[in-house]
């Protein structure tokens, strides 16, 4: 059988009234070790939930007035004294979070869950509500040390709520559910955690605001939506680029750079200087970087795709270098790593055989591959696969 | 006198006991002042921008960055790749490299932001004049909102890194394609979409806030 929510909300609290009975006799036996704190908190609570939803949830006034008085002073001392604002405010914030995931979550089944959660938070705060009412009523039963902790917690609590009024908009969607406790409250209205934003227009507002059509919005929400849909690309961060030099870059941040860097001149300057700037770096005095010789025809041949009696270059890059050196008795092609700490190792492929690596010689300048005779190369091309310490593979084609 | 990396392994088990270790750091990386010179002067090359002042200021930038966060940052790159990580100095060098790199490109970016060369000064009516103004008060507005794009933009990064990162792919990088999306980030196309969607969401909810907050 499945209940009214409204039924099965009306009967979490009138199992209250049993609960204040309870309560009581524990506080008037006094028998708790850690101290009555914990129970005096409790019982605030009872009581002012139902002070709070006298009409829909009576409960006789004398036997909460009775438990009120049973609350000793020193227990109510130290559970004021123990109560933290701080990881109410920090929880009803995370029910804000909690309520966004639960109105676009990560699969259908998982939305009611993060509702539950959300909800959650929202009740703590509502709970904070009838210690207060609690504690009001039993400033008017005479207790004056009830009506200092009272002035003291409504300050602090208006201040809180004034921080966490801007999360209003997250809770509609929980409306539903929200609706469903604002109905049994006898002034819903002071309960803005249930009633703010709480109308069946608003239910659908987190759903409108991830859409990219603005067309379910209006007034600010409306130019906000504007604002975040308006196109844009942001700049490369300064972390962004060090890690990606430094090989620790994300995959998506990879792609990111390389792809701005194909449209954006300022991110092209910045990987060129990265790589000019790294030969100052890596100095004949490094002891952790290939030292760099003249090889067959000199490694320093010319800018990308030049021809020179020496090298071709075929492709230049901050980790590596991939230089072609042709001459009519063989084809060489050496992988000049720049960066000892970036260059993991490499291959190089011939169309007549695309699964056997060709053999190399590791050399001062690099790893050079001897392809054969030039005659025997031509109209080809050899496939260059380059790994990195990052695990990203780069593939280069030259053109023999 | 201990060498680099004797100084520098000090340094880190001082970091490690929580006792001050700013002055080892400084002799350290005084220790390479000239190298850095020597770095700046290449990325000014490169750039076709600075002045041989700029050089102290970008090397005492880096060491604020090498003292805030450089060791740290060692240090994972050292656990991430064994063997394979640079030295200290090398480290460090990237980091005025970075530093100077990163100066010149704001740099750049406030230049090009400028008035344009060659403009005068003449009489305006003053109907040009209140049209300047509106102009004036359209582009700082404009600014404005640009710049509360972005603040929402990092929040986002640090509360959601998983819905900031789908963001950045799907629409800075103007990829507009789940597909794409998802396969950089190892995830589900319907992942894709839901942190995308989660993050206009955020974006948004921010951005109110943040107005909400100004009144």
């Amino acid at each position: 059988m499945t209940l009214n929510p409204n039924t099965e909300i009306l009967s979490r609290y009138r199992a209250r009234i049993e609960e204040v009975e309870a309560l009581r006799r524990d506080l008037q036996l006094q028998q708790r070790p850690a101290g009555p704190a914990a129970v005096v908190g409790l019982l605030l609570e009872a009581v002012g939930d139902l002070l709070r939803r006298s009409r829909q949830v009576p409960a006789d006034p004398a036997r909460l007035d009775a438990a009120l008085a049973a609350v000793p002073r020193e227990g109510l001392a130290a559970w004021h004294d123990g109560l933290s604002l701080e990881a109410l405010e920090a929880r009803v914030r995370r029910a804000a979070d909690e309520a966004v995931e639960a109105a676009i979550p990560e699969g259908d089944e998982g939305g009611d869950t993060w509702a539950t959660w959300a909800l959650q938070g929202l009740m703590a705060r509502d709970r904070l509500a009838s210690c207060l009412t609690a504690l009001g009523r039993l400033k008017a039963l005479g207790r004056e040390d009830a009506g200092a902790f009272h002035a003291r917690l409504s300050a602090a609590t208006a201040a809180m709520d004034t921080r966490l009024s801007t999360k209003v908009p997250y809770f509609t969607a929980l409306n539903l559910r929200r609706r469903a406790e604002a109905q049994v409250l006898d002034d819903a209205a002071a309960a803005f955690w249930f009633t703010a934003r709480s109308r069946p227009e608003d239910d659908g507002f987190i759903a409108a605001l991830g859409a990219a059509d603005p067309s379910g919005l209006s007034g600010v929400a409306r130019e906000v939506s504007e604002l975040v849909h308006a196109p844009r690309s942001r700049p490369v961060t300064f972390d962004e680029l060090f890690r990606y030099d430094v090989g620790l870059a994300t995959p998506a941040e990879v792609a990111r750079i390389e792809a701005q860097a194909k449209t954006d001149p300022q991110v092209r300057q910045a990987l060129l200087a990265m790589a000019e700037a790294e030969d100052a770096i890596e100095g004949p005095q490094q002891p952790d970087t290939p030292r760099r010789a003249a090889g067959p025809g000199g490694l320093d041949g010319g800018g990308s795709g030049a021809r020179s009696g020496s090298a071709e270059v075929i492709e230049d890059r901050a980790e590596f270098k991939v230089l072609l050196f042709r001459r009519s008795a063989n084809v060489h092609l050496v992988v000049a790593p720049r960066r000892a700490d970036r260059f993991a190792a490499a291959a190089v492929y011939l169309a007549e055989a695309p699964e056997r690596g060709r053999p190399y010689q590791a050399t001062a300048d690099g790893l050079d591959f001897a392809l054969g005779a030039a005659a025997g190369l031509a109209g080809q091309s050899a496939r260059v696969v380059v790994r990195l310490t990052d695990g990203r593979e780069v593939t280069v084609r030259a053109r023999l | 006198m201990l060498t680099d990396d004797e100084l520098f392994a000090d340094i880190v088990r001082r970091k490690a006991e929580g006792l001050d270790f700013r002055r080892e750091l400084g002799e350290l990386v005084e220790r390479w002042k000239a190298a850095s010179l020597i770095v700046v002067r290449r990325v000014q090359g490169s750039s076709l921008r600075g002045s041989p002042d700029d050089g102290l200021e970008i090397f005492q930038d880096a060491f604020g960055k090498f003292l805030t966060r450089g060791i740290d940052q060692f240090r994972g790159v050292s656990e991430r790749m064994p063997g394979k990580a640079a030295s200290p100095r090398t480290f460090f060098l990237r980091i005025v490299k970075h530093c100077a790199i990163d100066r010149y490109r704001r740099n750049r970016e406030d230049l090009e932001s400028g008035p344009p060369d060659g403009e005068e000064e003449r009489e305006e009516s003053s109907h040009q004049v209140a049209r300047a103004v509106a102009q004036a008060a359209a582009k700082q507005e404009a600014s404005d909102a640009h710049t509360d794009y972005w603040a929402a933009f990092h929040r986002l990064q640090e509360e959601h890194p998983n819905e900031a990162g789908a963001w950045d792919l799907y629409h800075h990088q103007d990829m507009d394609d789940h597909t794409e999306v998802a396969r950089i980030l190892g995830i589900t196309v319907v992942n894709s979409y839901k942190r995308v969607s989660r993050a206009q969401a955020y974006l948004k909810l921010y951005l109110l806030e943040a107005r909400r907050e100004e009144e």
